[in-house]
């Protein structure tokens, strides 16, 4: 499961996301923005590209570490094509750098989603 | 005239069964991206990593059996190599030597009697920081791509000049990520010119951000845990 691309409701908007890490109960997944966050570091997927084709976007996507949420698996809608391997590195090595450098006290979506 | 031993052929064998189910189908791809999802599939394959897994002590004779050349490769397709992989790298077939060299270098390291076992080296277990585990992807890429070259070959196959460029690519740069592995470890030795000491790895730093990022993921579970309820 891990790579899946996902969708799913965040504090009322619909998500697309990659998930980078599985537990029994919930998946960690990686979240993107329509929002460019030009002061974080962030991978930035257009929607004609390959990795933009697998996460079926309709517009410019931007990925950046703070931007992760657990959710149930029960709640998200699977995509057919996995995350290619180079973004899911790519999106695992933000989250982690972001994790390791602020012990996750700002991630984005920890508190609830209201 | 150089005659095989049993092991030696029973190798061989595997190479060619490897090139065949594993090479083959990328030389069938419909498009680039069709040949990156390809990849991407193989290195997923549990077959396939079995497969490298049971070649990879092996690797002199590997090695001497696989025409793991990009040159050669995108002449066989009718082009120069800078036509094929564009800018990627000025010294290609320096870096495809060097990856070559480090692979046999670490392979003997592994797999020479008295060696530390495989259980025992840096990063053997399944709980791999994110960096080791990008650089054992393209490791794999590498040798994947590899595995094609030799179906191209054995095959005598000839192949449109965008898969070579394609395959070629995707060679010279996955063992060029590759080959910052293997410069790291201790034992294995590949020219500063080719990997320079700031590309090298600091497996002791990379650990402990691991671990720094296991807690904080691990803090941000339980808290969401707690507010999603059982």
């Amino acid at each position: 499961m891990r790579g899946a691309t996902v969708r799913f409701r965040l504090a009322g908007n619909d998500r697309i996301g990659v998930v980078i890490e599985v537990r029994p109960d919930l998946v960690h997944v990686a979240y993107g923005t329509s929002e460019p966050h030009d002061d974080w570091p962030q991978v930035v997927v257009r929607p004609e590209t390959r990795q933009g084709r697998a996460l079926v976007l309709r517009e410019v996507t931007y990925f950046s570490g703070a931007n992760t949420s657990w959710e149930s698996p029960k709640d998200m809608q699977f995509g057919k094509i996995p995350c290619t391997k180079e973004l899911l590195y790519a999106r695992v090595e933000l989250v982690v750098n972001h994790h390791a450098q602020t012990g996750d006290e700002s991630s984005a979506s920890d508190e609830p989603a209201g | 005239m150089v005659v095989a031993t049993d092991e030696e052929r029973q190798v061989l064998h595997l190479i060619e069964f490897a090139a065949s189910g594993f090479g083959d189908p990328l030389l069938h791809a419909t498009s680039v991206d069709d040949f990156d999802d390809r990849l991407d599939a193989l290195t997923d394959s549990p077959e396939a990593l079995h497969c490298t897994e049971l070649l990879a002590p092996h690797m002199p004779l590997v090695q001497a059996s696989l025409p793991m050349s990009a040159p050669l490769l995108a002449a066989a397709a009718g082009h120069s190599l800078e036509e094929a992989q564009g800018q990627v790298s000025k010294d290609p077939q320096r870096i495809l030597e060097a990856w070559l060299d480090a692979q046999r270098q670490a392979a003997q390291l592994m797999w020479s009697t008295g060696a530390t076992p495989v259980s025992e080296a840096p990063f053997a277990g399944t709980d791999l920081p994110i960096e080791i585990e990008k650089l054992i992807f393209h490791g794999l890429r590498a040798n994947f791509c590899g595995l094609a070259i030799e179906q191209v070959f054995s095959a005598g196959r000839v192949i449109p000049a965008w898969l070579a460029g394609a395959l070629a690519d995707r060679l010279v740069v996955s063992a060029r990520q590759h080959l910052r592995l293997l410069a790291s470890l201790p034992g294995v030795s590949v020219d500063e010119a080719i990997v320079p000491d700031t590309e090298r790895l600091d497996f002791a730093a990379i650990e402990a951000r691991h671990q720094r990022a296991k807690a904080a993921s691990q803090r941000s579970y339980e808290r969401a845990r707690a507010r999603l309820g059982p």
